[in-house]
């Protein structure tokens, strides 16, 4: 009896090491546990041994069955993952092909240069105004206190259009004229948009993006200026960003001023986009003249200000390093979609 | 203009850097670039030499000399090929043994015969490109002087830029004055004036009418007779070509020295040729002509203003003189002019004619009045010293000089209150004297001076301020941030509002395009759109300057320019957008935001892992929908369209509230076929302005149902022309609340059902808020949309 036990465990122990699905295993558990199974045969068998010896045995064929069920569950866990392993090993993903993105287009690098401008100010707390693209004399010129006899009034400059006085405007200064007339100080506002000069070349676009910032309060000053464009220099340049400003002339603004930055390609040592000078020129600027003011009807005993305009494509050339205008209005896709 | 350090030095005590020099200009407001740092370094071994023998090559005759020259000590043998050397002349050289550029000069054998000499062409020194004219000059200079002892090499030259209110820079004394201030230093030395005036005075040899005082208010003359025409002398040349400025005569380039150094242009006219002995500043009569010096013949016109004698224009004022009255090599006497011109007239007729000269581009900024009568006396000086000029008493004068002194008070205050910035009294107060001002009184708060008269951009307080602080430096100006006050917030504006809708369009796979807000008139001609439509109400620029003439009126021209040229760069498969602005002509003109989207090719970019398909009208459509599902809370329709550039049976136009907001559909294929596209092409426009000015319906929250949901499918049989819409509005209307959506899953045409028909698929989607919907009560629907849409002619698919 003793032999047949240890015999069904040796076999029953062999025949689970060759088991591979869980098919087999639940065939196992019938040859072994099932009404006509072994182990239960051995179980019966046991009426047939004295009594005396009984529990001896029936302890053996018990220890016997516990053992096959613990056997069985292991192997079933040990199966079913393996099962699952190689279910798992056929669903295999390639992890190199591509996925299944949708696709994705590209921002125009002007306007996304605009948007940054914009938004870079906004944080500071100016508004955002608008005027037309279609401007008259009046707010283009005559109210910036640009006389009528400026170079910048010929034809061959500015591109006028079909009704007298009219014209594509050539910065978006007016933009500033128009704020006035509408609002009183405090005013704090940015004024981006498309502007036109009779010009084509390497460097110029009949159309091109400006960027027009005025502040008009009381108590704003030249250092209040330089600490605004420097801190804008920063944030779309970078923190280290080097500014220096110069003395300029512009008739809408007295004291004039240009901000350099250093140069971003070379950083300041010289190169042919800085003509080897170490800066840039980023943008005009100064301290709103009187007789702007005068024009809006606003008390420059009273009230100081500061303006500043810069060239949206510039500084988008410079952050991308893209060295011919033209290319940002021929939307060829081997340029666009570099901005994704 | 081009400036000489050796130049300046002769204004001022210079003693700096060139670098440092350029750099404090550019920090004053004069952009300055070092160009040469030292130029004419490597010429000082060139001598003067003097021909002693000169004869024919023999064999070359016609083509090359033999001579001989004399370098004070010694006799070299050379060759060369300008014929026209004459014995006893003087000309520059470097002798065998000497450098020339950093080259050693060596004798070099031509046949029988050795040149031991390099001869020195103006084209050698770079003074004229390519000529190879031996250099000549008048001055009797002993053999064997060096170059270097009549000018000072190396020089350091710096171009200065200048802005339209510096006028009082284009010249070395005007170069001076800046640094001047800028180092501090002392005051600025005029050059040197001794005329020998002779009688009869100037006035007995011509007279000077001024008949349009308000172009040309103040003219001068001055008689000077007796000079000889020659080359100049050589520190004349030397210093002209320093500054970039080609010799031309002793007479001439005496002009044009003085022109450079003190800012004033002058002009020399043969006296002989001024008829009548008068000289008249007039208007130019309509249709006059006049030849100029540089042998073009100009029309001119009422408002130029012209020096004429008693018939002729004989100079184009301020501008350039005329062919027959100038100098030449058998002038004998000349009358020298030194003016003032109005600087608008001279800028009107100067950009009018397309001409621009030393002359026009300083008259036309405005020149020192108070500098014209030294300007002349000078030029009469060199003349007289250099060609042997007589010079006649006195100067011719008529008109006034358009000057006066006046008074600008600089405030304190205003000072403090614009810089951010106290600058002392005392500081400030000096950097106004430096730059020539002069104090007039001082003021509780503030000092009242008169600005020096080639200032007359100095006007104002503020113009005060602005020197102070561009002398004192800008980087001395303190970093402040200023308080930017809250105030009454005016609407998020359009750029911003339309910058924000990019996000949409490139997440859906659509790049952006950014074209010209005008488009050539042919362009929008091909679309064929009717007389009376809006777009063809165009704003027409008057001076374009390609055939793109007329504001865009839609986005559509662009676009197809941009499909074309990225599909003849074999981009085949393209979506693409712009948000900008049109423009209308009506009472006004009229702007408005659009925004548009072009479609063409696959639908996707190739990918292993899903079909791909050309793109349809329903591709765009659906981005249309999505577009409106995002920004636009409200029910929108879309209705059959007839726009002249879409194809006839592919075009919808959307219309929210009664109100016509855009258009899709496909590219008529003649449009396309002139233009070379030879795929279909889905394109749509939206009014962005239109759209977003129209009332919206608020998001509000409604309570989520409890009850469980059902889906049932329906596929109809219908007429092919009965619109889907049609059939959910049926079907929408025969299931009420319960259907909370109904969806058109599938549509068929084929085999399967008769001809003339199609088999749509509706899918429903109920629930209840009230209860759990039994079968029957969602079977009774069903049969009542059945029943509806029966009576459209549509049946049950079987």
């Amino acid at each position: 009896m003793k032999e047949e036990i240890s015999r069904v465990k040796e076999e029953l122990e062999e025949k689970l090491k060759k088991v591979s699905t869980l098919k087999d295993l639940n065939n196992l558990r019938v040859e072994y546990l099932g009404k006509k199974g072994k182990v239960t045969l051995l179980l019966k068998k046991l009426r047939d041994i004295p009594p005396d010896e009984r529990p001896v045995f029936g302890k053996l064929i018990n220890d016997l069955k516990l053992w096959t069920q613990e056997k069985l569950e292991e192997y079933f866990e040990i199966v079913r993952k393996r099962v699952q392993e190689e279910k798992f090993k056929s669903e295999r993903v390639d992890i190199t092909l591509p996925g299944r993105a949708p696709d994705l287009g590209a921002y125009h690098p002007v306007h996304t240069t605009m948007a940054e401008i914009i938004d870079v100010f906004v944080r500071m707390g100016f508004e955002v105004a608008e005027g037309p693209d279609i401007e008259d004399d009046y707010h283009n010129f005559q109210a910036l206190n640009i006389p009528p006899e400026h170079p910048a009034r010929d034809m061959q400059d500015t591109f006028y259009v079909d009704r007298e006085n009219f014209l594509l405007r050539t910065h978006t200064s007016p933009v500033q004229i128009r704020t006035m007339e509408k609002q009183r100080p405090p005013i704090h506002i940015i004024a981006p948009g498309k502007v036109y000069r009779r010009d084509a070349d390497l460097t110029h676009t009949p159309m091109f993006h400006q960027v027009e910032g005025l502040l008009v309060d009381v108590d704003v000053t030249f250092a209040d200026l330089k600490g605004t464009l420097t801190m804008f220099a920063r944030e779309i340049f970078g923190p280290e960003t080097r500014v220096r400003f110069r003395p300029s002339f512009f008739p809408f603004t007295e004291p004039s001023v240009e901000m350099d930055i250093q140069c971003v390609i070379c950083g300041g040592k010289g190169c042919r986009v800085c003509k080897y000078t170490g800066w840039l020129e980023i943008l005009g600027a100064g301290m709103v003249d009187p007789e702007v003011f005068k024009y809006v009807d606003i008390d420059p005993d009273k009230y100081t200000g500061f303006a500043f305009g810069m060239g949206v494509e510039r500084i988008a050339m410079l952050k991308y390093g893209i060295d011919d205008i033209r290319l940002l209005f021929e939307n060829n896709l081997r340029f666009l979609s570099q901005f994704r | 203009m081009l400036i000489s350090f050796s130049w300046l030095k002769k204004f001022i005590p210079l003693d700096a850097d060139p670098h440092d020099v350029a750099y404090r200009l550019t920090m004053a407001g004069l952009e300055v670039d070092v160009v040469e740092e030292k130029w004419g370094e490597g010429w000082e071994d060139v001598v003067v030499v003097k021909v002693e023998d000169v004869a024919p090559f023999p064999g070359r005759e016609g083509k090359l000399v033999v001579g001989k020259i004399f370098d004070g000590n010694n006799y070299f043998s050379i060759v060369s090929a300008d014929v026209t050397i004459k014995k006893g002349e003087k000309l520059l050289g470097v002798v065998k043994g000497k450098k020339f550029d950093g080259i050693e000069i060596k004798s070099r054998r031509f046949g029988e015969y050795l040149s031991e000499a390099m001869l020195i062409a103006a084209e050698d020194l770079g003074w004229e490109e390519k000529s190879t004219r031996l250099l000549r000059f008048s001055d009797d200079l002993p053999p064997g002087t060096g170059l270097k002892e009549i000018i000072e090499i190396p020089d350091t030259i710096i171009e200065v830029e200048i802005t339209p209110n510096r006028g009082d820079c284009l010249s070395h004394l005007g170069v001076a004055r800046e640094l001047k201030a800028i180092f501090g230093l002392e005051e600025v030395v005029l050059p040197e004036v001794k005329i020998d005036e002779e009688d009869p005075p100037s006035s007995e040899f011509f007279k000077v009418i001024i008949d349009s005082p308000e172009k040309g208010p103040y003219y001068t003359g001055r008689y000077i007779d007796n000079v000889k025409v020659v080359p100049s002398p050589l520190f004349v040349q030397a210093q002209l070509a320093k500054v970039g400025v080609r010799s031309i005569s002793n007479i001439v380039d005496i002009t044009n020295f003085v022109l450079m150094e003190l800012g004033q242009p002058l002009h020399a006219f043969d006296a002989t040729r001024i008829g009548g002995k008068i000289i008249r500043v007039r208007s130019a009569r309509e249709g006059e002509k006049i030849l100029l010096l540089d042998g073009t013949e100009r029309e001119l016109s009422g408002r130029d203003l012209v020096i004429a004698d008693e018939k002729n224009p004989v100079a184009l004022a301020g501008i350039m003189g005329g062919e027959e009255s100038g100098v030449n090599e058998s002038t004998g006497s000349v009358i020298l002019e030194s003016a003032y011109f109005n600087p608008v007239v001279i800028r009107h007729t100067a950009r009018r004619l397309g001409i621009q000269t030393d002359a026009s581009y300083r008259f036309e900024r405005g020149v020192d009045p108070l500098m014209i009568d030294f300007a002349s006396d000078r030029a009469s000086y060199l003349i007289q010293k250099y060609a042997g000029g007589r010079v006649h008493r006195g100067i011719v004068k008529a008109g006034e000089l358009p000057y006066r002194d006046k008074i600008v008070e600089l405030k304190w205050s205003e000072q403090e209150k614009l810089l951010g910035l106290k600058i002392e009294r005392e500081k400030s107060t000096k950097i106004l004297v430096d730059l020539g001002c002069r104090v007039a009184e001082k003021c509780e708060d503030g000092i009242k001076i008169i600005p020096p008269s080639w200032r007359y951009d100095l006007d104002r307080s503020v113009d005060l301020v602005e020197e102070v602080a561009r002398i004192y430096g800008y980087d001395q100006i303190p970093v402040t941030y200023p308080a930017i006050r809250v105030k009454e917030f005016s609407p998020v504006s359009d750029t911003v509002k339309f910058l924000r809708l990019r996000e949409y369009f490139t997440q859906w796979g659509f790049n952006e395009v950014i074209n010209y807000s005008f488009i050539p008139e042919d362009a929008l001609k091909l679309l064929g759109l009717s007389e009376e439509d809006s777009r063809l109400k165009v704003v027409r620029i008057v001076n374009p300057l390609t055939s793109q003439n007329v504001m865009r009126t839609t986005l559509l021209p662009g676009m197809l320019e941009n499909l074309r040229t990225n599909l003849s760069m074999q981009f085949y498969n393209l979506k693409l957008f712009e948000i900008g602005k049109v423009y209308f002509k009506e009472e006004n003109y009229v702007e408005e935001y659009h925004l548009s989207l072009a479609m063409t090719g696959k639908r996707f970019l190739p990918h292993w892992g899903w079909g791909n398909e050309d793109v349809d009208f329903y591709d765009l459509k659906g981005v249309v929908e999505a577009f409106l599902e995002r920004v636009f809370n409200g029910s929108y329709q879309w209705r059959e369209e007839a726009e002249s550039f879409y194809h006839p049976y592919q075009q919808a136009s959307l219309w929210i509230k009664g109100e016509k907001v855009g258009n899709i559909g496909q590219i008529h294929p003649e449009i396309l076929q002139k233009l070379k596209i030879k795929q279909k092409v889905y394109y749509g426009e939206i009014n962005l302005t239109k759209l977003f000015s129209l009332p919206q319906q608020k998001v509000k929250y409604r309570e989520i149902s409890k009850f469980p949901a059902a889906e049932r499918d329906l596929a109809v049989v219908v007429p092919e022309d009965l619109p889907v819409e049609k059939i959910l509005r049926i079907a929408k209307e025969r299931a009420g609340d319960l259907a909370w959506d109904i969806r058109i899953f599938d549509l068929y045409r084929g085999e399967k059902i008769p001809p003339g028909k199609k088999s749509v698929g509706i899918r429903f989607y109920f629930q209840s808020r009230e209860k759990t919907l039994t079968e029957e009560e969602i079977s009774e629907i069903i049969d009542s949309v059945l029943a509806g849409l029966a009576e459209v002619g549509g049946e049950l698919r079987e």
